[in-house]
């Protein structure tokens, strides 16, 4: 049912295949590129051969022998001329989109130190030109189809260099940790590592790396203390969004547990699908093109719609996606969020295919099978399984997905959110509550599984309050049902009545088979019977069910 | 590597000031520095060796040639250095 990172591994498959290659065809009919056949051919077989998924193949030999017609006896060791070139078509890529390919929507780039090209979404501000004819330089803006972000090197504020070691593995970390993250893009450490000794802006390091975020930090010491100060720049307005100091004791035996400590710490608050990353690209995506789905990536349509469940944005994400799937239909991340979306329907009864779970179902069995380490299908994989009630299935799929990526604090909070539906209060409440801790951006559904699992514990204060923070929009029968089910056990069976009213009025059909409504995703009999007992005793007309015994009404 | 870019001024002495500017603060220009450097070096090994490298020799040469020309179109088409 909900949602958590985006998931591609296969960051190549953000886009269509054959708009990766139309954006091939008119590099190669460029005039800079048709005068080099070397690089053409350099550039033609590592963007196939990304595209037929070989990137594994993707190594000097491989690209000397295939594409520079070196003979079978090619030693790398000895011949350095595989590194030179890519050099050469690193540049002259570059060069191609600042000139002729700058108004090409998609930006085909090779990383320093890899041979896999990357794909990214690529818009160039024409120069404007001003009233007395002097034009501004040119800035480059990239739209959010894919979130990228660049960890620069750590700054070493201190005297000697005793601990530069510990500085340098900020950067290593953070980047490796941040690439288990599907929805953002991380661009090569050994790329970004240039920028230690180069003092430019975060404008410039921005666009020429493509990223839309850059990650930077410094460390101090002080005594016997070590102060270490991350921040979080967007790009394209030089804006810092975030910033915080880890103060540590300084020994030598725990240099590596404080680093360990503060990365998981920056991976929790700023990765995943309801870090400030996501949320900032969203809100800068949708302030930009709300109404042009065209230009508004799916991808962020989901995240829109998993934050508010409003019929609009669900509308409007589904276009988006089934759209997606048609241009690119071995996309893992869409498939798994289309699946997700045609059960959310279902759910929530908006308009949806027919039979959703089996739907759902194939699409979820078809991501996984294109991308096995793909964390959101098996999201998605459990909640197909809490919908056919299959608990044990829906458990493995869970466990699944939180070993993909342990950082991602979106899947520790909707795996807890899934946890409380099939039961397991006692799984579901640590991991809600270490979620919540480390970000508490989140959706409205997170607080449902607190309610559950209150409502379990007969903690009956605790399971109102969380209700009251379900800030669901209004067409969302949970958000009256909880209250006035909390309220009710409590004894204030009087003050529910307005939410008992809203929900006779506003969701009579849902009233009249609520238990059925609330089976979707809640698989535990036992505690599905004292939330229609509850209900029922707060006054809200249901058919009394001969399994409840009377003694919970 | 910064001593190493004594070759490249060599190649092009009258942009002596130029090329050092451009390898602190450009890294397009670094890069290109960096493999026109690999390049030398590697045609040098060849030379050294016997005539099994002839076929690399001539490719290696014409790679220098065409780094030579993608450094010397940097040099021409960078901004002016700023003033002191």
């Amino acid at each position: 049912m909900l949602s958590t990172d985006l998931s591609t591994a296969d960051q190549t498959l953000v886009y269509p295949k054959k708009e990766i290659r139309k954006q091939l065809d008119q590099i190669l009919s460029h005039e800079m590129f048709s005068h080099s056949p070397v690089l053409s051919n350099f550039l033609k077989f590592i963007v196939e051969e990304t595209l037929e998924g070989h990137t594994d193949e993707l190594k000097e030999y491989t690209i000397a022998v295939n594409a520079l017609g070196k003979s079978a006896d090619f030693n790398p060791q000895i011949d350095a001329i595989v590194r030179i070139h890519a050099g050469r078509l690193r540049r002259l890529l570059n060069e191609y989109y600042q000139g002729p390919g700058r108004d090409n929507s998609v930006k085909i780039e090779v990383l320093k130190g890899t041979y896999i090209p990357v794909f990214r979404s690529h818009t160039v501000e024409k120069a404007k030109v001003s009233l007395n004819g002097s034009s501004r330089t040119p800035s480059k803006s990239f739209s959010r189809t894919k979130l990228t972000i660049a960890i620069l090197p750590f700054r070493y504020l201190c005297p000697d260099n005793k601990y530069q070691f510990f500085v340098d593995g900020f950067g290593e970390e953070l980047t490796q940790s941040f690439s288990k993250f599907q929805s953002i893009s991380v661009i090569a450490h050994h790329s970004s590592r240039k920028y230690s000794s180069i003092d430019a802006d975060v404008h410039r390091i921005g666009s020429e790396l493509g990223a839309h975020y850059l990650i930077n930090g410094s460390v101090m010491r002080t005594g016997k203390e070590v102060r270490i100060n991350v921040g979080l720049v967007e790009t394209m307005n030089s804006t810092q969004l975030w910033s915080k100091s880890y103060n540590y004791a300084l020994k030598v035996d725990n240099l590596l547990k404080i680093q360990s400590e503060i990365v998981d710490h920056v991976c929790s608050v700023l990765g995943g699908y309801y870090g400030l990353i996501i949320q900032d690209g969203m809100h800068s995506a949708f302030k930009n093109t709300f109404a042009d789905i065209e230009s508004f990536d799916a991808v962020l349509w989901n995240y829109y719609f998993h934050m508010n469940f409003t019929r609009e944005a669900y509308l409007k994400t589904r276009e988006a996606l089934e759209k997606a799937i048609v241009d690119d239909p071995d996309n893992a991340c869409c498939l798994s969020m289309l699946s997700e979306l045609y059960l959310d329907a279902y759910v929530l009864g908006f308009p949806t295919v027919d039979d959703p779970i089996n739907t759902g179902y194939q699409l979820v069995q078809r991501a996984i099978k294109i991308n096995p380490r793909c964390q959101h299908a098996y999201q998605e994989l459990a909640w197909v399984q809490i919908y056919r009630k299959e608990k044990e299935e829906a458990i493995v799929a869970m466990e699944t997905c939180l070993s993909l990526n342990p950082f991602s604090v979106s899947s520790i909070g909707a795996i807890g959110f899934g946890f409380a539906c099939v039961g397991e209060y006692k799984r579901a409440l640590p991991l809600l509550s270490k979620s919540l801790d480390l970000n508490p951006h989140c959706p409205w559904w997170f607080h449902l599984g607190f309610f559950l699992i209150y409502f379990h514990y007969q903690q009956y204060d605790q399971a109102l309050e969380s209700a009251l923070k379900i800030d669901a929009p209004d067409e969302i029968f949970l958000k009256p049902l909880t209250r006035a089910i909390a309220k009710t056990e409590l004894g204030m069976i009087k003050n529910a009545q307005p939410e008992v009213t809203a929900l006779i009025n506003d969701f009579p059909e849902i009233v009249s088979h609520l238990r059925l409504h609330l089976g979707f995703f809640i698989i535990d009999d036992q505690i599905l019977d004292r939330l229609m007992a509850a209900a029922c005793k707060a006054g809200l007309p249901i058919h009394k069910n001969p399994m409840i015994s009377e003694e919970l009404i | 590597m910064r001593e190493n870019i004594s070759s490249i001024i060599e190649s092009f002495p009258d942009f002596e000031t130029k090329i050092k500017w451009l390898y602190e603060n450009d890294s397009s220009f670094q890069d290109v520095c960096t493999d026109y450097l690999l390049c030398t070096s590697k045609l040098a090994e060849f030379r050294k060796g016997d005539n099994k490298f002839d076929k690399m020799i001539f490719e290696y040469e014409e790679l220098q040639n065409d780094l030579e020309q993608e450094m010397l179109h940097m040099i021409k088409s960078s901004k002016p250095l700023p003033e002191r």
